[in-house]
């Protein structure tokens, strides 16, 4: 009985009751918009977070060298624990925190007994500084070859042009190449000799002159001629960046020091054979946090701007609802006068405002649920719901207590 | 005037509509500001993220018939390509920072030198000797020797056409004058190149085995120094520390056979012959066999000493306003009278200018020597060296960002910070200095040093390093360039390898400045760490369209700093912020209709009596007009200001918070109140003739 009531009041007074469902969609889509914006971002910063690389390289203590550390076997394997079943927990747990490790290793060899030879492994060709094409050198991978192979355990090398040319004399058109891989090294004078066979799968110009492979293979090489091997360069990307803070008590701390531009020892109890630490480990995450600091600002911004938007859209609800209704004194002054108690009159009015609010509000909320598919801000909604019923009961309160005469006259 | 008092005579209502449109003033403010923050954002996020193209050496290999030919310079075409692209494809090019060099005397700093760095493994490449490093301009050594040799005088072909030269060697008794960076040669052995324009010239000097002298030289090298580290790159030690050289075994006194063989092999092979082994002398472990040239390196030092600076600095004369036609014309001039006598003047005021000691026999001590009058050459000399001794290269840049290191991440600023944009523009004397610099000489962020300027003088030296450029040689024919000035530290960067010879690396000795901060003239290049090409972030992939029209694909190699992968991220975050702001508009709009609906057309009873009672259609309007702006001026203006106070909050909680400040531009607020106005004034006036029409139509209801 009410609701057909209710419609048939609304419908009298078309098109200008449309002005309050107007305002609820207006106000819900500002709202369910700026919820849904910082939602959004709040996600597009946590993807940020994780797609910046922070690379985290081993360095000599005052950490202005990366290359030539001779590292030794215990810092590479921490590395690469994750490959290795019989890496300790603790090493696993280092090992975790890191995603894409990267070594450089070095052996001497000889080719056809007589030159020296330089044999690189490397897990990729950001390994080594010599190979970028902007430190000119220029590499030409060989059919079906490419980078990745340097991340297998193949026996298979990039070899300088020069070295290439010479080798397409031979019988196999210069597709395999034999090293006499050297062993020992300082304090291994017992170090002894073992041939290996490579297939070039590359060639490159300018560069070192060294001949490069898989770092799996120079280890495997280093390890079965000397029992250990030693790395010019070790490093990863740290896997998750929202850990970094912590990543120093939880693992970094227990093996390496941060750079200290002074080159001050630091005593290492825990370690057996060392009574300091001999390297430190320097995390480059200065572009991750410069770039999170600036959308953090904007984020922090955009929420302290989202709630003010929030009271000012309630404030124009209360109004909005306030000023609406005072604009129906006259019609209610006659209702009044027609004998309709001030109770119903009241709560005719609440009802056909929020009503109204409400079929406002629905919509928003289905053209936000249709094109942004989020979780809509309900607290704000139902805040905006009372405000603008307080309005409308702030309106009615305020008639109510007026004189009915003067309202008639629409003094 | 009537129609605004009309306004005071409805007081609640007035204020009513003053308050929605001061809302909803507000309410556009703060969601304009907020997107002007996020612009702001994404314009500081473009800027942070430096896109640099490289040029690699692609286009400077040739292979032809199987060789292998380089060139050190881009082939015509690339040259073309790189010269144009600035102007012609600005949409790529964001910019192309350059870079100047110039020297600063810094006498509270010294310099670090190359042989106090820890052996490192750092990357060298046949053709980087543009990136080489060298110890220069800290060679110079002033050293009491005595002679031990004297070698026969020689003319190398190498040399210039009027130098001979001596080889001395002696051990030195003392060291007078040496940059404090080497290790201190007394007791060492000294070899000498001592150089003079004749054999006679070298002869009248009559040096004696067995006497003392002074020596002055340049080029100093400590060879002892040299062979450690050629030995660590071999793999013989892993430190430059840990050699003996006890462990060298001579030939004669090796006993394993399998060596012995393999060393007559490798002599066959006519490469230098090896005439002792360091390590053990065993075929099996790790030996390195060393020739005679090697051995005298150990526990030694090498000096180049010459008679005069002609030779010094290689001069020669060429008389400016002769053009060259063909050879024969050329030879015929040089052998002329008159060239030979304007040559020898030239000469002898080139050797009166640069003029600098050499050689000297000590009688007694060196104090007492340089006491004398002769020794006051020398005294001049040490300290026209010791400018030179505490020299830096000084790097001038538009953004140190966007150096080629700092871009790729193998140096970046670990204490302090950059330059900002108001010390770019201002020329603000403040500096960056590397952390070992800094370490090494007791500095820190927030100190001043003292810099005086001074260029390269071309008369006898040009800079060939595009890469590692160091220090020039002070000149003090030339003198400064400019007066003492202080600079601030204001950040010390740190390189991963600091000393590295690649195409793109520096000193960590270099100091940066702003551009604007040095008057004086640089030096510059277009190749090296003087010029990157900065592109527009995410236009890597045009560029190399345009490459590959240009049939150069691969002349440029990218580093992005990583922007590429968060470009789809940030495109997301600013296209919700762009949303949020058309939903503010939106919102602003209703709000604004609602008012239009409760003030303006509200009148339409008032109107419809105005017209009743005569009023022209313009008076109703004019009416409407004045009623309806006398509630938008004061509501746009509170709107205005409360949306202004709301952004300044939020901005100064988020600097807080952050730690970053940021600042939204004042003419905003100005704009958006006389936009809004401009809205209201039309929508109102247009509200008002609607009213005066419908009055005319309809008459008093």
């Amino acid at each position: 009985m009410f609701v057909p009531y209710l419609w048939t009041l609304i419908r009298r007074k078309m098109p200008g009751i449309l002005i309050i469902p107007l305002t609820g969609l207006a106000a819900g889509c500002l709202l369910c918009v700026i919820h849904g914006a910082e939602l959004k971002n709040s996600r597009e910063l946590v993807a940020v977070y994780d797609r910046i690389d922070v690379p985290c390289t081993v360095t000599s203590l005052t950490g202005t060298q990366t290359d030539g550390l001779a590292l030794p076997s215990w810092v590479t394997e921490l590395f690469f624990a994750d490959e290795n079943p019989d890496a300790s927990e603790a090493e696993r747990a280092f090992s975790a925190c890191f995603r894409n490790p990267w070594a450089k290793s070095t052996l001497r060899t000889t080719l056809d007994g007589v030159t020296n030879v330089s044999l690189v492994g490397i897990t990729g060709l950001e390994a080594d500084k010599s190979l970028r094409a902007e430190n000119g050198c220029e590499i030409t991978w060989l059919e079906p070859y490419g980078e990745e192979i340097l991340k297998t355990g193949q026996f298979a090398c990039l070899v300088p042009q020069a070295m290439w040319e010479s080798l397409s004399e031979g019988a196999d058109g210069g597709r395999q190449l034999t090293l006499c891989v050297l062993g020992g090294g300082p304090g291994f004078p017992e170090g002894e000799s073992q041939d290996a066979s490579f297939t070039v799968v590359g060639t490159y110009l300018g560069g070192s002159g060294s001949v490069y492979c898989p770092w799996a293979v120079v280890r495997e090489l280093s390890e079965s001629i000397s029992g250990y091997i030693l790395s010019d360069g070790a490093g990863a990307f740290i896997r998750n960046n929202r850990e970094l803070d912590s990543f120093w008590d939880s693992a970094a701390g227990k093996y390496f020091v941060p750079p200290d531009p002074s080159g001050t020892q630091v005593p290492w109890e825990e370690s057996g054979p060392y009574t300091y630490y001999p390297f430190a480990l320097f995390i480059n995450d200065s572009t991750l946090r410069q770039t999170i600091a600036v959308l953090e600002r904007n984020q922090y911004i955009l929420h302290i701007l989202s709630l003010v938007v929030l009271l000012l859209a309630l404030a124009v609800g209360f109004m909005t609802s306030f000023l609406l209704l005072h604009r129906r004194e006259k019609e209610l002054a006659l209702q009044c006068v027609l004998g309709v108690p001030k109770r119903a009159m009241f709560f005719s009015a609440m009802a056909e405002q929020l009503a109204l609010i409400l079929a406002g509000l629905i919509l928003s909320l289905a053209g936000y649920a249709v094109l942004a598919k989020e979780i809509p801000p309900w607290a704000y909604l139902g805040i905006y719901m009372v405000t603008d019923g307080l309005g409308a009961a702030a309106a009615m309160g305020a008639f109510l207590r007026r004189d009915l005469t003067a309202a008639l006259k629409g003094e | 005037m009537k129609s605004l008092r009309q306004l005071l005579r409805q007081p609640v209502k007035s204020l009513a509509g003053i308050l929605l449109l001061a809302l909803a003033g507000s309410l556009l403010c703060a969601n304009v500001g907020q997107y002007a923050t996020a612009v702001y954002t994404r314009r500081q996020l473009e800027e942070d993220y430096t896109t640099a193209a490289l040029t690699t050496d692609k286009f400077k290999w040739e292979i032809i018939d199987g060789g292998i030919r380089y060139y050190h310079t881009q082939p015509e075409k690339v040259q073309d390509f790189l010269s144009g692209i600035e102007t012609n494809r600005s949409d790529l090019i964001r910019r192309m920072d350059r870079l100047g060099l110039i020297s600063g005397y810094c006498p509270a700093v010294t310099p670090l030198n190359y042989v106090q760095a820890p052996y490192c493994g750092y990357t060298y490449s046949g053709n980087t000797s543009y990136a080489e490093i060298t110890n220069e301009p800290y060679t110079t050594a002033v050293l009491a020797v005595t002679l031990e040799e004297i070698g026969p005088v020689e003319y190398p072909q190498s040399a210039g056409p009027s130098q001979h030269t001596v080889s001395l060697v002696g051990r030195v008794d003392q060291t007078v004058y040496l940059q404090e960076g080497f290790q201190d040669p007394a007791g060492r052995t000294l070899r000498v190149t001592l150089v003079g324009e004749s054999g006679e010239e070298l002869a009248a000097l009559n040096l004696q085995v067995g006497g003392r002298y002074l020596v002055y030289g340049n080029n100093y090298h400590d060879t002892d120094w040299h062979l450690r580290r050629n030995l660590c790159a071999s793999d013989v030690a892993a430190s430059m520390d840990e050699f003996d050289w006890d462990k060298i075994t001579f030939l004669e006194d090796i006993e394993d056979e399998d060596l012995l063989e393999a060393i007559h092999h490798i002599n066959s092979l006519n490469v230098q012959e090896t005439v002792a082994v360091y390590g053990e002398a065993t075929y099996a472990a790790r030996s390195y066999c060393m020739s005679q040239s090697e051995l005298d390196m150990v526990n030694a030092s090498a000096l180049d000493v010459y008679l005069s600076p002609v030779q010094h600095y290689n001069y020669r004369y060429l008389d400016p306003d002769f053009t060259f036609h063909d050879a024969s014309e050329m030879i015929a001039y040089m052998e002329s009278e008159e060239y030979q006598e304007a040559a020898r003047a030239a000469i002898q005021e080139f050797n009166e200018r640069y003029g600098e000691p050499s050689i000297a026999h000590l009688d007694g001590t060196v104090e007492e020597f340089l006491a004398g009058q002769e020794g006051e050459l020398w005294k001049e000399a040490m300290e026209q060296a010791d400018i030179s001794n505490h020299a830096l290269p000084v790097l001038t840049t538009t953004r140190l960002e966007s150096v080629v290191q700092f871009v790729q991440g193998d140096a970046v600023v670990a204490q302090g910070r950059g330059f900002t944009e108001d010390e770019y523009s201002s020329g603000a004397r403040v500096c960056v200095l590397s952390e070992s610099l800094a370490t090494a000489n007791g500095l820190s962020v927030g100190d001043r040093i003292p810099l005086t300027l001074y260029c390269f003088d071309s008369t006898y030296e040009q800079p060939l390093n595009t890469a590692n450029p160091p220090a020039a040689r002070y000149s003090a024919a030339q003198g400064f360039a400019a007066p003492e000035e202080e600079y601030e530290i204001v950040g010390l960067y740190r390189q991963t390898n600091e000393w590295e010879m690649a195409a793109y690396d520096f000193l960590p000795n270099t100091v940066f400045v702003p551009a604007q901060a040095v008057t004086a003239d640089t030096w510059a290049s277009d190749s090296g760490i003087f010029q990157t090409i900065v592109l527009q972030n995410g236009t890597q992939e045009e560029m190399e369209a345009l490459l590959k029209e240009a049939e150069l694909e691969g002349l440029f190699a990218y580093y992005d700093q990583g922007y590429s992968k968060i470009a789809p991220q940030l495109d997301a975050y600013f296209k919700n912020v762009q949303i949020s702001l058309a939903a503010g508009v939106g919102a602003w709009v209703v709000i604004f209709l609602l008012f239009l609906f409760l003030f303006p057309l509200a009148q339409r009873k008032t109107a419809r009596r105005m017209w009743a009672l005569g009023a022209r259609p313009g008076q109703i309007t004019g009416h409407v007009l004045a009623s309806g702006m006398g509630l938008a001026v004061p509501g746009t203006v509170l709107g205005g200001l409360l949306g202004y106070a709301f952004l300044q909050n939020a901005l100064k909680q988020a600097a807080a918070e952050t730690q970053l400040a940021l600042s939204v531009e004042p003419w905003i607020v100005p704009m958006l109140i006389g936009v809004q106005m401009g809205c209201c004034l039309a929508a109102t006036a247009l509200c008002g003739v609607l009213l005066a029409r419908q009055g005319a139509g309809k008459g008093v209801a």
